[in-house]
């Protein structure tokens, strides 16, 4: 027997010995497949909502409709393939490829400390010779860890094939497990750009080995300054986008991960992950839930000046706290009772930071990812 | 029967969609049960692309290769489930009844479930799904030169886990 043959009858053998399943009803497929489709609609009616009434408590200047590069008019835009990539120049700079330059996001002015190490791209030099024979547009975002990192798409075998790849140092694949319809064979409508951890892998004498994990995420709003990644409990580093993309090379694939976005002044614009409870939870005020389980844009700030009172520079509680704080015209401070003494979270250019006499109480508050604080203590 | 539980009355989007559905869903199924050896997750694996198909019909109606089109999206999801839970191709015997060992070579049967996923989809597309090299192209949205050296990548490895 020929191996096309074994395979043949060993295939279809098997596939005739698996037991009859009665399939789910179709009733049932198309409840979900409408289900979906409004909760698309809805989904960012309730955050929007509360946004508006949280900027309007905080009066802190915030967009609350992050835009994406597809619909900043602000912003130049190539495609590749179906994925808008904010451009520093809608002119290529080279072309044989056409090779654009990606438009980094926004650069933090918050503290980003405590998300662990800067991994953001770096500048260096678009070259065609990284890019093979078949690709027809690209973008450089930059370098990462030393090699050039590019988006780029190659011709369309056929009208589900999108192609978004990177190259990678030596890699080139699609690494890219980002998006519904990207890698999972969906139609021509692209809406949804989903971020994830993805993969390459090969086959090494029957064993599976994987070549290049990533942490990806695609179609990121203009307004994301830094993507922070968090493994297993632990912020392992950020990153600002570039286009609209962020990617960081992991080295094993976690039990749990968590990826949240912010803009430039440490307000959580989304998140993505295994873990959607609040990072870390503030433990003041419950924050409502988006249909969808995420947590609203700028929850994470909320609760903290929520549950206080806005203060004057004068009720500052001790002259200590207040020569540390420094008040200046423009200043919003809000006192926030604790169990054990009290902290002033001051909001100044729209970036907060958290003070307290005593860092016992201080450490108690847990501060949200961005947010700093002062201890006197 | 599958075909009991739905109405094929009258042409349009809806019938249209339940006659795919009742057509397609099991050999699907079977053929996922086959290439990932877990039938829970199979079945998960279906109904979700079957969810995505409904919701996108109106464009995988005009396909010529639907069930290809759905078979990729299911294998696809299946697969990223598997990695993300990190049990790459565990098996789940209570699925599949004692094989006839005339007919079905274990040892063929899990290294066909070892090969990476794009391998697998290829092989499963050609040798139990029956289609042809440009068909299997359109359905996993590859080149038909893509189709061939995965092919023949996979059967070198089939051909040295036999050997």
């Amino acid at each position: 027997m020929t191996l096309d043959e074994k395979l043949r009858s060993t295939l279809e053998g098997t596939a005739s010995t698996v037991a009859y399943v009665a399939a789910t009803s179709p009733e049932e497929i198309k409840r979900r497949g409408r289900r979906r489709k409004a909760r698309r609609r809805t989904a960012w009616t309730v955050p929007v909502v509360i946004l508006v009434l949280g900027v309007l408590a905080l009066t802190i200047p915030f967009d609350p409709n992050p835009r994406s590069p597809a619909t900043n008019p602000d912003v130049d835009v190539v495609e590749i393939a179906d994925l808008a990539v904010a451009v520093a120049d809608e002119e290529p700079i080279s072309t044989n490829p056409d090779t654009w330059l990606g438009l980094p996001g926004p650069a933090p002015v918050f503290d980003t400390s405590a998300l662990g190490a800067d991994l953001s791209f770096t500048d260096g030099q678009p070259s065609a010779d990284d890019l093979g024979d078949r690709v027809v547009r690209a973008v450089y975002l930059g370098e990462l860890a030393g090699e050039p990192f590019y988006i780029y798409s190659t011709p369309a075998p056929s009208i589900w094939d999108r192609i978004f790849e990177v190259v990678f140092g030596n890699f080139s694949g699609d690494v890219l497990g980002t998006s519904l319809n990207c890698c999972t064979g969906g139609d021509m409508d692209h809406g949804e750009w989903l971020p994830g951890i993805g993969g390459s892998f090969s086959s090494e004498g029957g064993v599976m080995t994987s070549e290049v994990i990533t942490a990806e995420w695609l179609g990121l709003s203009t307004d994301v300054s830094v993507v922070a990644y968090q493994l297993d409990g632990e912020f392992i580093g950020w990153q600002t986008p570039v286009g609209g993309v962020s990617s960081l090379r992991l080295d094993r694939w976690p039990n749990e991960y968590l990826g949240v976005a912010f803009d430039a002044s440490g307000r959580e614009l989304d998140r993505f992950g295994t873990q959607l409870e609040p990072l870390p939870d503030p433990g003041l005020t419950d924050v409502p839930e988006t249909p969808d389980g995420t947590l609203p844009p700028g929850a994470d700030w909320a609760p903290i000046v929520t549950d206080g009172s806005e203060i004057s520079a004068e009720e500052i509680p001790t002259d200590a706290l207040r020569d540390e704080i420094s008040p200046q015209p423009g200043d919003r401070l809000f006192l926030v009772p604790l169990e054990d003494g009290e902290v002033i979270v001051l909001v100044r250019d729209s970036i907060a930071h958290a003070y307290a006499e005593s860092c016992g109480v201080l450490a108690s508050l847990d501060l949200p990812p961005g947010i700093g604080g002062t201890c006197l203590d | 029967m599958i075909e009991d539980q739905v109405t094929v009355s009258e042409p349009g989007f809806v019938d249209s969609f339940e006659r795919f559905y009742a057509n397609s869903w099991q050999t699907v199924y079977r053929a996922l049960v086959v290439g990932i050896g877990e039938g829970d997750l199979a079945r998960e694996a279906v109904d979700e692309a079957m969810v995505r198909a409904y919701e996108r019909w109106r464009t995988v109606s005009t396909m010529e290769n639907r069930e290809g089109w759905v078979y990729r999206v299911a294998s696809n999801w299946a697969t990223s489930r598997l990695r993300r839970r990190r049990l790459q191709f565990r098996r789940m015997p209570s699925v599949e009844a004692a094989h006839d060992p005339e007919v079905v070579d274990p040892r063929l049967l899990e290294a066909v479930r070892r090969l990476s996923p794009k391998h697998r989809d290829v092989v499963v597309a050609r040798y139990l799904l029956d289609m042809s090299e440009s068909s299997t192209a359109q359905a996993l949205g590859i080149p038909d030169g893509t189709v061939k050296s995965r092919l023949s990548r996979a059967l070198v490895e089939l051909k040295e886990a036999l050997s």
